[in-house]
């Protein structure tokens, strides 16, 4: 899914990385609705062939191997994301060192376990970003947890978080559809 | 003494039964308990189908990460806009209704996933020959589920 992002290869391309969040009902900034609807963040990798203008891009995030394990742990599987449904965005152009660092953890954040208050969709991408150099904002919400605070890095509270940047700044690449719509659907071929 | 314990027990027992239908902490202890076949009619997912399978799309139980009910409408909704023509326009659900298990008995009543037709999911057929055309320009039925 990755392969055409590490970077030796395409030195003449543009690469961006673009942050989709898809929250628990629109700006809801908790961490879940009681319907159990807890949000998904996930990422974009697009390439850009600077003479031709030919691009290739996937989606993707990751997702619990058994939703009922999830809770306390369950394997961990990326799923392709293209067209799914996300409320904000934000892009970030990157050198190919970058999305090359960004495909290599992408490719090992894949073989760890996803736990709900744990490592999860969030963690995952933001894990990509932060070993491409990406500081995307805090999305860390407290919950309690039987007998303590935990941080549980959420969909909701990004995407909270990522509608405030916007407003405190709009010149920002913060994409906020008026209505929540569909992502991208992946394109071009890796040769 | 021994009646009125009775009726606690079973009144215990019912509370347990109806918080299982609608409680998502109860039913997840009951999809713990569960072996992990049984695990798919609480947490699984749950593939929605047309006959020839020109649309189909997952539903997830349990916690809601991509697809809700509402998303899975949604998707047919515009399958169904988008393809006006298509013979291929009746929505079925592919998980079976079994009648033992009580985690689901209110749900087989009101939740609206169980007002669709069952089929099996061996019997859909095959792809339509010439699919019917889409008069939305853009349109991708997407991932069955995510």
């Amino acid at each position: 899914m990755v392969k055409c992002f590490f970077a030796a290869s395409n030195s003449n391309r543009n690469f961006q990385i673009t942050v989709y969040v898809d929250q628990p009902g629109s700006n809801n900034g908790g961490s879940s609705s009681i319907a159990g609807d807890v949000g998904h963040v996930f990422v974009g990798f697009k390439s850009t062939d600077r003479n031709t203008g030919d691009e290739i891009e996937r989606l993707f995030g990751f997702y619990p191997a058994s939703n009922v394990t999830a809770i306390v742990g369950s394997l961990g599987r990326v799923n392709n994301n293209e067209g799914h449904i996300y409320d904000v965005s934000i892009t970030y152009p990157v050198s190919p060192s970058q999305m090359s660092q960004a495909a290599q953890a992408a490719l090992s954040g894949a073989n760890n376990q996803y736990v709900l208050s744990g490592y999860n969709c969030t963690n995952y991408v933001e894990t990509i970003c932060d070993t491409a150099g990406i500081t995307i904002p805090e999305s860390s919400k407290k919950i309690w947890e039987g007998n303590t605070w935990v941080f549980i890095h959420s969909p909701g509270k990004l995407g909270k978080e990522l509608r405030a940047l916007k407003n405190s700044n709009p010149s920002l690449p913060i994409h906020v559809p008026v209505s929540p719509e569909n992502a991208p659907y992946g394109k071009g071929n890796c040769n | 003494m021994r009646t009125k314990k009775r009726l606690w027990l079973t009144g215990g027992i019912l509370f347990f039964v109806i918080l299982s239908n609608f409680f998502l902490p109860v039913r997840w202890i009951v999809a713990f308990i569960l072996p992990e076949k049984q695990q798919e009619s609480i947490g699984g997912i749950w593939l929605y189908t047309t006959e020839h399978g020109e649309f189909q799309r997952g539903q997830e139980g349990l916690i809601v990460f991509s697809n809700s009910y509402e998303r899975v409408m949604t998707g047919f909704d515009e399958y169904v806009k988008c393809h006006p023509t298509t013979p291929d326009n009746v929505l079925y659900r592919t998980f079976k209704l079994e009648p033992w298990q009580f985690w689901n008995w209110i749900n087989y009543f009101i939740d609206p996933r169980w007002k669709y037709p069952y089929k099996d999911p061996s019997a859909i057929k095959a792809k339509l020959l010439t699919p019917p055309p889409s008069i939305c320009p853009n349109y991708r039925s997407g991932p069955i589920s995510y």
